[in-house]
């Protein structure tokens, strides 16, 4: 019992993330090499943060809260700009200018904000994981959707009996958009379906 | 710069170079905005000062002092957008909180104003500020515009799935379309 | 108590800040090389691509960039060119440079290796617009290889068939990427072998087998004495390379089986080499597709009551295919059928009356299916075949010709009324031109 409404409360966070992190999510599921980069590097980001803030929550003053967090995650992400640039240098091409964005995204600082009130590490860490794993699902979700459909490739390698048949609108801005909604719509409900079965059988 | 460039500038800021609708940096911040339009004007009025700010002060750090240590980037920047919000919180605190009780800091951070002082350094420094100024007076536009849009959805008449942020969405990118032909 | 969470909160943000800033330094010194490497790679990718394995390229690379060609030491560097670097130890250069045909929408890039002593390592195409149905590679996908290991005379280099236009403008970027090394003394001039520059001399002296000085044609199979043949896409003639002693000379035969012969030099030396005329004559009948027939059935189309058929002998070496002279009633009319280029070969027909006036004009088809859609709809055919006539040689500019929108149709009509004017005057001389 205990367990079930932690989990619930869980996701309700990660869904209320969701619209904080639109912009990147939309801004790198146009190919699902970007989306696993930009997927990596939240989860990573949103973990190590979120280690570091619940450790050291006890000496955080809560009014210079802000700061500390954002320069924390800063630091996070500029590291792992800087591996990615190093090793996946397409990736972060892809990504631009997005990926240092990240640095000031609400994502990784609202889900700090969370931990920090929590006590137990375990459940900072799930919690973290659960938010980057989340965004990476999605992201993934989209890519396939708008790489095969829009660009007619997948991980870059082009589908040629697809190629006549590309809808270029949805690897642009518009399909950020659109595939997002239908994404989110679909989860959402499917989300609801289990959940309500959950509940049926207890 | 002639009048024509300045021109130009303001009019891409408010149109093809709108940043939370086109370049998703600040989408969040917009798409989540459920504040009065008179609120959303407020904080987009910050945040306007805030880029324009910024990139006062990120321009000449980026080209003087950063060529050789690229890393420090991203760092640096967002060292110096802490500090521009905490003076305006500073100056500012009495009339910020009487109009809204939003945390005006949370909301000032984003990859926006991040996103505009890395593309500005690229520009010359007087195009830098203008294009600061534009794409703020944009983001606020839009901010505006959203915090409209929000209170118009009929929730009601949306199928289910799609309510709240999918609907929302759809609406963002429909005005990504729009906004696209220019 | 507000103090000291001040003097912590400052203390602990400067500890953050250190901390990162100590982890990125330390990380940067793994990363920095491969970043820089990876950032090199990606400038240079396309032009390591084209030299050899170990090539590299230092901070002076760029000898010269199209963007600020005063700043470069390099000079005569046609505009084609955009950059070209040096390698670093001295292998040899890469050369970008661009190709543009009538057809592309956007100019092709290329990457060429050079050694330095002027051979071709590597070239390659690093954009191509995306019409593919010009694109030569998908035709002839070995063709940039034929380019390897040569020099600037490009020996054996040819064209490919059905895709002339790109595969010529390709050719053309990377004669003239040589060139811009050559005239700068980067690299030596290659010596072209006498089949290559008797190759050369037909554009100019077999005008209907070139258009805008491309070459339209294929190859054919050699005998005898032939080194290499190549036949006219709009079958206006035939010419071959052929060898009699030391010698290596052109012979051109027109659609009406006259013959020539030129030397390396372009000098006509049809009397001292009889023997290979006859020849080539003999080659050149035996794969010649004759467009009498047609000719003569459109003629008497357009010319009501058109008797006494004769076809003229013709020693021209234009676009003209058939001639005939004719009568109708006492007149007597000459016509000729000129194939020209213009989005296709086209079939043009045009009678002139004794006094060298044109009396009617006609395309089998003016505009393709596949172009000027929209002209076709916009231009009156009729008034347009009709605005030649009365022409003659002294009234006729070429401008006579032009219609808004189709340029490459009225470069074909252009051509092919030049062509006839030029073929009555050969019969007025006796079947020569002068």
């Amino acid at each position: 019992m205990k367990n079930a409404t932690k989990s619930s409360i869980s996701h309700k966070e990660a869904a209320y993330l969701l619209p904080l992190g639109a912009g990147f999510v939309m801004a790198s599921s146009a190919d699902l090499r970007a989306a696993l980069g930009m997927g990596a590097a939240v989860i990573l980001a949103t973990f190590l943060s979120a280690v570091v803030i619940s450790a050291l929550r006890k000496i955080i003053p809560s009014r210079a809260h802000l700061p500390i967090y954002i320069l924390i995650i800063t630091g996070f992400v500029s590291l792992i700009d800087m591996m990615m640039q190093a090793y996946f240098p397409n990736v972060v091409n892809m990504l631009g200018v997005h990926l240092a964005a990240l640095a000031v995204s609400a994502v990784p600082y609202r889900n700090a904000e969370d931990v920090a009130g929590e006590n137990v590490e375990t459940t900072t860490i799930k919690t973290a994981l659960e938010t980057g794993f989340l965004f990476t699902l999605i992201m993934v979700l989209c890519a396939l959707i708008r790489e095969v459909l829009g660009n007619a490739s997948i991980w870059g390698v082009s589908i040629e009996f697809l190629k006549d048949y590309r809808v270029s609108a949805l690897s642009g801005v518009f399909g950020g958009y659109l595939v997002l909604a239908i994404v989110f719509a679909v989860i959402r409900t499917i989300h609801d379906k289990t959940t309500t079965k959950k509940e049926g059988t207890d | 710069m002639t009048a024509d460039v300045i021109f130009g500038i303001l009019l891409a800021g408010l149109l093809s170079n709108n940043y939370a609708l086109l370049h998703f940096l600040g989408t969040g911040a917009v798409i989540e905005n459920e504040r009065s339009t008179k609120k959303s004007l407020l904080v987009g009025l910050g945040s306007t000062i805030v880029m324009v700010l910024s990139t006062l002060i990120t321009w000449p750090l980026q080209t003087y002092l950063l060529k050789d240590v690229p890393y420090l980037r991203t760092m640096a920047f967002v060292i110096v957008m802490l500090l521009v919000v905490e003076l305006i919180h500073l100056f500012a605190k009495k009339k910020l909180e009487a109009y809204c009780k939003v945390d005006f800091m949370k909301f000032a951070i984003n990859g926006a104003v991040l996103g505009l002082c890395i593309h500005n350094t690229e520009l010359a420094y007087g195009e830098a500020v203008l294009t600061a100024a534009a794409v703020g007076i944009g983001f606020t536009l839009t901010l505006a515009i959203f915090s409209k849009l929000h209170s118009r959805i009929d929730e009601e008449s949306v199928p289910k799935a799609f309510r709240g942020l999918p609907v929302c969405l759809l609406c963002a990118g429909m005005m990504a379309l729009a906004l696209l032909a220019f | 108590m507000k103090r000291t969470d001040l003097i912590k909160s400052i203390a602990l943000l400067l500890v953050i800040v250190a901390v990162f800033s100590a982890a990125m330094f330390g990380l940067n010194i793994h990363t920095a090389p491969l970043i820089e490497a990876n950032n090199a790679s990606a400038k240079f990718g396309p032009l390591l691509a084209v030299l050899p394995e170990g090539a590299s390229f230092d901070a002076d690379a760029l000898i010269y960039d199209a963007v600020a060609p005063e700043g470069s030491s390099l000079t005569d560097v046609p505009p084609s060119v955009t950059a070209v670097y040096r390698e670093a130890s001295g292998l040899g250069y890469a050369v970008r440079v661009t190709a543009t045909s009538q057809y592309s929408s956007a100019p092709m890039e290329i990457s060429l290796g050079v050694s330095a002593e002027g051979k071709i390592f590597n070239v390659q195409i690093d954009s191509y617009n995306d019409s593919e149905a010009f694109d030569f590679r998908a035709k002839d996908p070995e063709y940039l290889s034929t380019y390897v290991d040569k020099d600037s005379a490009l020996t054996d280099v040819g064209t490919v068939a059905g895709s002339t236009y790109s595969s010529t403008a390709f050719k053309t970027a990377v004669e003239e990427a040589m060139n811009a090394l050559i005239a700068n003394s980067l690299i030596a001039e290659g010596v072209k072998s006498d089949d290559q520059l008797l190759m050369e001399l037909l554009p100019t002296i077999f005008t209907g087998m070139s258009n805008n000085g491309m070459m339209q044609t294929e190859e054919i199979e050699a005998s005898g004495n032939m080194l290499s043949g190549v036949k006219a896409l709009n079958d206006s003639g035939f010419a071959y390379i052929m060898t009699e002693g030391d010698a290596t000379l052109l012979v051109a035969v027109n659609a009406f089986g006259t013959g020539k012969v030129f030397d390396v030099e372009g000098n006509d030396v049809t009397d001292a080499h009889a023997s290979l005329v006859e020849e080539a004559k003999a080659h050149a009948d035996a794969n010649q597709t004759s467009y009498e027939e047609p000719a003569v059935a459109r003629f008497e189309k357009l010319m009501e009551g058109a008797a006494n058929m004769q076809p003229l002998p013709l020693d021209t070496f234009s676009s003209v295919v058939a001639a005939n002279s004719f009568q109708v009633g006492e007149d007597t009319y000459y016509g000729f059928c000129a194939r020209s280029y213009g989005y296709d070969i086209m079939d043009v027909y045009v009678v002139l009356d004794a006094s060298g006036a044109i009396v009617k004009t006609d395309a089998k088809k003016l505009f393709f299916d596949e172009e000027y859609f929209n002209v076709d709809d916009d231009v009156d055919q009729p008034a347009y075949k009709d605005s030649f006539t009365g022409l003659t040689q002294d009234t006729w500019t070429g401008d006579n010709a032009l219609i808004a929108g189709a340029t490459m149709t009225s470069n074909a009509m252009q051509q092919a009324v030049t062509d006839a004017f030029e073929a009555f005057q050969a019969v007025q001389n006796g079947g020569t031109v002068e």
